[in-house]
């Protein structure tokens, strides 16, 4: 894949068709969805945060292409270091890496610190204005008014 | 708690440290990480005894591990008991964890990363979401109908972009180029491909091979057609005109 077909699956605007499956125990959540562009490729986006540490938690969308999931990005909570923030915690984003403009593996390795989300209702807001997905309000309501109901 | 940290710490050339993820739980920062560069999770908080401590993920590898899959099969539900088990972790509740002490400390630290790369790597068995041959079968039964013609598979026309490739290349007086597409994406490709070809003066017919239009979406339906000589779909038909095609193209 190429830098330029990347960014045109990104701003393909991306619609919900249904959610495949979904959990909540008690603070722990687990949905995930699928979605479909008007090229009908389809995308799967998932949202997960820990029980035991809601700080952690991840937005992710995979496009279908060749009939695999390939990651396409990840905005991820608070979890811990990682190899290029190796000494604090911080909200990131999980993004592939390029050389010469060509994809490298199915990787997401390229992290950049976010400071537009703090909470996974947040970052999925942000997940869905960088993605163009449309339609998750229906799923659910309150989104980008920061005030989500995670029940499925 | 400190202490397990510097025991680790002297074991692992002074890598390790950890900071307070919650009053009385420390997450040990260790250089053990997952394929996205993230660090592996293990956390040690205190044990029952004096110098006992628990090493755990707080569920961490499982919630991760559906990040591929939604669901776990009961296959893979069995081989992660299996490799918490061989590797001495209870897995209680999806989480990993063990009782340990300060003779054990290093190694049970060691199997719990252990395990968590292990867990992790199942996501690699993730099945492709259908199991068309499509490819591989036009691929092998052209490679025997256009055998009289030598055909060449995955062909670079310009050397300098080894991006723009053919997957079967016949030679003529205006060589054939064929492409198969059984996605949209691939179809858009075979076009561009096709079009960028010509941008750069190359003279040649162009096929492509399509195995259902309806997974073809319209707009880039019209926009190939005007691009290629040619769009067979199916493959019943597929193997009965290319051969058809190339003959009368050859002669």
């Amino acid at each position: 894949m190429t830098i330029q077909e990347e960014a045109a699956i990104i701003a393909s605007p991306k619609r919900v068709v249904k959610e495949i499956s979904g959990s909540v125990n008690g603070a722990e959540l687990r949905r995930s969805f699928s979605l479909k562009d008007d090229h009908n490729r389809e995308y799967r986006l998932f949202v997960r945060r820990s029980g035991a540490f809601p700080e952690n938690f991840s937005v992710g969308i995979d496009v279908v292409l060749d009939n695999e999931d390939l990651p396409l990005r990840r905005y991820n909570g608070r979890h811990g270091p990682n190899e290029q923030l190796s000494h604090h915690e911080s909200f990131h984003s999980h993004n592939p890496t390029w050389r010469d403009d060509r994809r490298v593996g199915k990787g997401l390795r390229q992290i950049v610190e976010e400071q537009d989300y703090a909470t996974v209702e947040e970052a999925l807001t942000v997940a869905c204005q960088r993605c163009t997905i449309e339609g998750m309000e229906d799923f659910f309501p309150h989104l980008g008014q920061n005030e989500l109901h995670f029940e499925s | 708690m400190i202490d397990a940290i510097a025991l680790l710490s002297g074991e692992l050339n002074q890598r390790v440290s950890s900071f307070e993820k919650r009053p009385g739980v420390l997450q040990i920062v260790a250089p053990f990480y997952h394929d996205d560069g993230d660090m592996q999770e293990v956390f040690v908080t205190p044990g029952e005894f004096s110098n006992t401590w628990v090493l755990s993920d707080y569920g961490m590898t499982l919630l991760r591990l559906s990040y591929t899959f939604d669901n776990l099969s009961e296959g893979r539900d069995a081989l992660i008991k299996k490799i918490a088990s061989e590797n001495g972790l209870d897995l209680v509740d999806g989480v990993l964890r063990v009782v340990s002490k300060r003779e054990s400390l290093f190694f049970d630290f060691m199997a719990i990363q252990r395990a968590i790369t292990q867990i992790m790597a199942l996501k690699f068995q993730k099945s492709r979401r259908t199991t068309s041959s499509f490819y591989e079968d036009v691929r092998s039964e052209l490679a025997v109908a256009l055998a009289p013609w030598k055909p060449q598979f995955d062909y670079h026309p310009l050397h300098e972009r080894d991006d723009l490739v053919i997957d079967i290349q016949i030679s003529a007086r205006r060589p054939i180029f064929i492409c198969a597409a059984r996605e949209d994406h691939r179809y858009l490709r075979a076009g561009l491909t096709c079009s960028q070809l010509i941008q750069h003066g190359l003279s040649f017919r162009s096929l492509i091979l399509v195995e259902d239009e309806k997974a073809i979406a319209l707009p880039n339906w019209r926009t190939v057609t005007n691009i290629v000589d040619k769009q067979y779909i199916g493959k019943d038909e597929i193997l009965r005109e290319v051969p058809i095609f190339v003959k009368r193209e050859v002669a």
